[in-house]
């Protein structure tokens, strides 16, 4: 039961990731991630989002008519949203003008809507709970390693801070909307590559096991 | 079968009100925490410009109709509360801009631009963006404002006399909004304190 706790929470980290398995929500993941911290804080928000519009979604599943859960869900997520906006717009303006539009525009982000259609409506509170925070923490750290590295190579700096000489060299392109498809797609192969690789060994490890229970049954 | 639909109706209509009342509710109470009271949030940017507390200042009669010149204009006035004659902190809208408009403040302190600082905008960070750097800025600095100052000429080189800036490469459009806000404002100064034209 514990284990498959677990798996809900890292489903969303790394199995099911959103940006790099599910592409969901590549929208917003292209056009806010010129910068880290930018990458950063839209996951936050989209997490902080999922959590909570999940929780909501779950409690309420059985009050909400099979016909009208659509807009029911849509009303329940605009709400988280706009307290976000709110609350950004209070404490961290210089983050709140750098989101702009991306930040309303949670409300119709596919990962969050797809959960608690898939996942919220179904199951139970502390489930979704963390079946959210595994998908937003996902997300989040998707954005920002693709804002890392746009960063880095787009304007020679790391969360703003300047590397060195390195802006001097750094390649505009990066920052640009061409140069996001290229980081995304490079990084989905790389993500891709690797889980491929990890999953491999732990086949071939459990099949190696397989054989020497096989040897020791004989034995 | 009349009966359950009737039922369903009200049931689906009940069930979305009491959502969309709670949701109402939780809004209005963040609200009420976070809500941002714009004049104070301009005399809190503008402390990126001026060091102190700053007014609304209050145009006399025949003086107060807005200052624009096709590409820029001048949204606001503020002057220090204390005593501190001839400086005037203006909010400076640009066209121009990569996405639309930008907002400036200005600090013009006894016939020169002694600062300026963005108040809004959503340039490209690392591209656009540049032409919100204070490296930028400087070349509109301590530059003396004269009646007959035609204003900043935005050129694509090395500026060579003292009303020429070169734009930012790669964030000429940028660039541009800047030079326009910036030259609303020299020109609101001109018309306002300088010449004391009427409009």
């Amino acid at each position: 039961m514990r284990n498959d706790r677990l798996n809900t929470l890292t489903n969303g980290i790394v199995k099911s990731n959103p940006t790099f398995r599910l592409v969901l929500g590549t929208c917003p993941t292209l056009a806010v991630t010129t910068q880290a911290i930018n990458g950063l804080a839209m996951g936050a928000a989209v997490t902080f989002v999922l959590l909570c519009s999940n929780i909501m979604i779950s409690l309420l599943k059985k009050l909400i008519l099979d016909r009208v859960r659509i807009p029911a869900f849509v009303v329940i997520i605009a709400t988280f949203v706009t307290v976000v906006q709110m609350v950004m717009k209070k404490f961290l303006p210089s983050l709140y003008d750098a989101l702009g539009v991306f930040l309303p525009l949670i409300v119709v982000n596919c990962i969050i809507l797809a959960r608690a259609e898939a996942f919220a409506s179904c199951n139970p509170v502390l489930d979704s709970a963390l079946d959210g925070l595994g998908m937003g923490f996902g997300f989040t750290l998707s954005l920002t390693f693709i804002g890392i590295v746009r960063e880095l190579l787009g304007a020679g700096s790391f969360f703003g801070m300047p590397i060195g000489s390195l802006g001097n060299v750094s390649m505009t392109v990066f920052i640009l909307p061409a140069g996001g498809f290229l980081v995304y797609g490079t990084l989905m192969a790389l993500v891709n590559f690797l889980s491929g690789l990890a999953e491999n060994r732990k086949y071939s490890a459990s099949s190696h096991n397989e054989k020497k229970d096989e040897k020791e049954a004989k034995v | 079968m009349r009966k359950s639909l009737g039922y369903e109706i009200l049931m689906t209509a009940l069930v979305l009100v009491v959502i969309a009342g709670i949701a109402g509710a939780l809004l209005g109470l963040v609200n009420h925490f976070t809500e941002v009271d714009e004049e104070e949030l301009i005399a809190r940017k503008a402390t990126a410009v001026y060091d102190g507390d700053l007014m609304k200042y209050v145009a006399e009669e025949g003086f107060d109709a807005p200052i624009e010149d096709g590409a820029g204009e001048v949204v606001g006035v503020y002057v220090p509360k204390g005593n501190d004659p001839d400086v005037y902190v203006l909010v400076a809208r640009g066209t121009g801009a990569y996405k639309g408009s930008l907002e400036i403040l200005v600090n013009i302190t006894r016939g020169k631009i002694v600062k300026i600082a963005t108040y809004e905008a959503n340039e490209t960070p690392g591209l656009g963006s540049k032409a919100l750097d204070e490296s930028y800025f400087r070349q509109f600095y301590n530059k003396a404002i004269t009646p007959d100052f035609p204003g900043f000429a935005l050129v694509k080189r090395q500026a060579a006399t003292s009303d020429e800036v070169s734009a930012v490469t790669g964030a000429s459009k940028s660039s541009t909004a800047v030079t326009n806000a910036v030259n609303a404002a020299v020109k609101w100064y001109q018309m306002r304190v300088l010449r004391r034209v009427q409009v």
